[in-house]
């Protein structure tokens, strides 16, 4: 079927245009729930929010741009939504960071611990550095985004990027220790 | 292998094709959410309209003592809080807490669990100290400025650092807790994902077999523990050496003058405080203007109006109280202004036009030689002659000297009909309104009386081909009361309109002046209608 025929089917409140819609995308968008949520829990439920989300909103979606870039604004806008509602939490003084490049060696490194310590990055660390990195915000788009300074959002994703490092680096401690033993 | 890259490479690397199927049951979720989100709009209103009466009762019965313990708990937690703090001698963070709680939605305090109260103090003492940090970082750039105020400023900022570092340990350990749970329910879920895609894509991972992987898992699970228990560590290491870092920057002697004076701060935080109260205090007065605005609300409504009697009867004379009643169902509309007097608790009245009308079935009726007219009616000249019969005859008792004789029964052509009385208010409610849901979309109580003026009054008689005005009911009284109890439902949709539907029961306590058959009247209105807040 054609894109286009389906998003208008769906436009008609058509519920098979609508779950061949969310079999078609439902792995993308959970993919960003995934990057964007604390756990894999709250990843399902964003994706199911969003998703409701998107069929409310997909009447406005007007053929203009591409329809992969529309839906992912809309569940990165819903994740932002669920989050703006809580209260972030930081640890450090927001305006003291250093902007550092980090070098790591690129071992294999399985994806799923890539995610795994993503989530598990502050609130704001992780939405920042996935914004930045993974979805190619600027900083003065994600200000906007998070109402933050741009100060804070170079801040938060230098200090997101050495947690990350530090966690790699104990993870490739850990292995090379591991590895031995287990052989 | 063993290239060095940028982190951010490596993450939009192994993310750029991450896709991951979620379970079906999110689906399921889904079209459960959208079905019910159609559903839900024709089913809640009956299904709300037969909760009514359970719902009066409990919400009458509870909605005063909710009101006055609301007040009761919240004063009790501030105070408690403050007291106990005051006690760690922490004279100025006591007083930020405080105020902050004050200037927070106050109605919330008495059910913040402990996570999230840590949650506000911490962010409480972050901001205080953002804004010492400036005011410090300023003050060390002008150092002509005068040293009692920096040695204040600094002392103030100490006592948020100490503050804030027991509040950090404790938070990173909050935090500690609740990442081992969430890591634990994850596990299984990622690792079923991680079985599944490795079984999947075979470019990947060409040389694994699935014994491998269950290893792999294993040691990041072991891992996955101990990073965890590294976590908090190094959370609680960074704070201290900013702390360390922060107090480099202003000068030596400001941090000498600190230990000094932060035995006296209490004096020089109580100035401060006053400063910072009537901030307080202007914000306040602020948001209660804010509220004032729209304590007026205009409303008007349209209803259809059932009449019913909760015992059969006849006001208007005592043979036809067994006949059968049929109550019609006319239309009422009405204008109102209603004043909030708290947020949850307003006071409205208006004016309403209702009518109400019922018929008496089976009757019979003719034109007799005498003067015969009905108990409580008043007839009209051309309708004095009128004779009006029940079918069901009431009584089989001795014929008085009205009833027809023998011969009159003979030639008069009795004709069959009904009987309508028509009795048109003006009523002025004086009803409370409690609210039990208030946001877009609320639920309320009302409760209230209703004064009813006497504007039309008619008792008329309708057969197959006549409608003949008899005359009006001598019994009814000109003023007389209702009790109203009803549940109203409202929805706003701009910023200040709200859509409402209030079913309202309004028991009818004196329509009548003599006994009236032990007709007993009611209305049951559904009374719906827009209202604008200003």
């Amino acid at each position: 079927m054609d894109l286009n025929q389906l998003i208008n089917d769906c436009k008609n409140n058509d519920r098979k245009a609508q779950e061949q819609l969310y079999r078609l995308y439902s792995p993308k968008l959970f993919a960003i729930c995934l990057k964007y949520s604390r756990n894999y829990i709250e990843a399902q439920d964003n994706l199911q929010d969003g998703f409701i989300l998107i069929l409310k909103k997909i009447e406005q979606y007007a053929f203009k741009g591409s329809f992969d870039g529309w839906l992912k604004r809309v569940m990165i806008n819903n994740v932002l939504q669920q989050y703006r509602t809580q209260t972030f939490l930081s640890l450090v003084n927001e305006d003291v960071w250093e902007d550092c490049e980090i070098e790591i060696d690129d071992e294999n490194i399985s994806l799923e611990y890539l995610l795994k310590i993503i989530q598990e990055l502050p609130d704001r660390y992780r939405l920042v550095f996935n914004l930045y990195v993974n979805d190619d915000y600027s900083h003065g788009e994600i200000a906007e985004m998070l109402s933050i300074n741009v100060g804070t959002s170079k801040s938060n994703l230098s200090r997101a990027r050495m947690i990350l490092k530090e966690k790699i680096q104990q993870y490739k401690n850990e292995e090379s220790k591991t590895i031995p033993s287990t052989k | 292998m063993n290239e060095r890259k940028n982190i951010d490479r490596l993450f939009q690397e192994k993310f750029k094709d991450f896709e991951a199927k979620p379970v079906d049951e999110v689906w399921g979720n889904i079209e459960a959410q959208l079905d019910g989100r159609k559903r839900r709009r024709i089913i809640p209103i009956w299904w709300k309209l037969s909760g009514v009466a359970a719902i009066f009762l409990l919400g009458f019965l509870i909605s005063k003592s909710i009101y006055s313990s609301d007040i009761k708990a919240e004063n009790s937690v501030v105070e408690k809080r403050t007291f106990n703090k005051s006690e760690k001698g922490n004279p100025n963070t006591v007083n930020k807490n405080e105020s902050k709680s004050r200037s927070g939605v106050p109605v919330q305090i008495p059910i913040i669990s402990e996570t999230e109260l840590n949650k506000t103090e911490h962010q409480n003492s972050e901001g205080v100290q953002k804004q010492n940090g400036s005011e410090a970082r300023t003050l060390n750039s002008e150092k002509g400025k005068s040293f009692v105020v920096t040695a204040e400023k600094n002392s103030r900022k100490t006592t948020n650092y100490s503050s804030k570092s027991s509040i950090a340990g404790r938070k990173s350990s909050d935090e500690y807790i609740r990442k081992n749970k969430s890591t634990g329910k994850d596990n299984f879920p990622i690792n079923q994902s991680t079985s599944k895609k490795f079984q999947n894509q075979i470019t990947q991972n060409t040389k694994i077999t699935e014994n491998p992987i269950v290893e792999k898992q294993i040691v990041h699970s072991d891992f996955r523990e101990k990073s965890i228990d590294k976590a908090p560590i190094s959370a609680e290491k960074e704070n201290i050496s900013l702390d360390d870092l922060k107090r480099n920057d202003n000068s030596k002697i400001a941090t000498t003058e600190i230990e000094k004076k932060v035995n006296d701060t209490t004096l020089k935080g109580s100035v401060a405080n006053n400063v910072l109260e009537e901030l307080l205090n202007e914000k306040e007065s602020k948001s209660k203007q804010e509220s004032k605005r729209n304590r007026w609300q205009l409303n008007s409504n349209v209803a259809p109006v059932f009449l019913g009697s909760i015992s059969n009867g006849s006001p208007i004379d005592s043979t036809l109280a067994k006949n059968s009643k049929s109550f019609n169902t006319n239309v009422g509309f009405g204008i109102g202004v209603s004043y909030a007097v708290t947020k949850k608790l307003s006071v409205r009245t208006g004016l309403n036009k209702v009518n109400m009308s019922y018929n008496t079935n089976d009757i019979l009726f003719f034109t007799g030689i005498q003067t015969k007219t009905l108990k409580n009616l008043k007839p009209t000249a051309s309708s004095a002659m009128i004779h009006v019969q029940s079918i069901v005859l009431t009584s089989p008792a001795l014929p008085s000297e009205t009833e027809l004789l023998p011969f009159e029964n003979a030639i008069v052509n009795k004709n069959s009909g009904y009987l309508t009385q028509e009795m048109g208010y003006l009523e002025m409610p004086v009803e409370m309104t409690y609210n039990l849901v208030d946001k877009k979309f609320g639920i309320q109580i009302i409760g209230g009386f209703s004064t009813l003026f006497l504007q039309d009054n008619s008792i008329r008689i309708i057969s197959a081909d006549r409608n003949t005005l008899l005359g009006e009911a001598k019994n009814l009284n000109d003023v007389h009361f209702s009790s109203n109890l009803g549940l109203g439902v409202k929805y706003s949709f701009f910023k200040s309109f709200e859509l409402s539907v209030e079913p309202t029961v309004k028991y009818q306590l004196n329509t009548f002046r003599s006994d009236a058959g032990n007709f007993k009247p009611y209305l049951f209105g559904i009374y719906s209608g827009v209202s604008y807040k200003f």
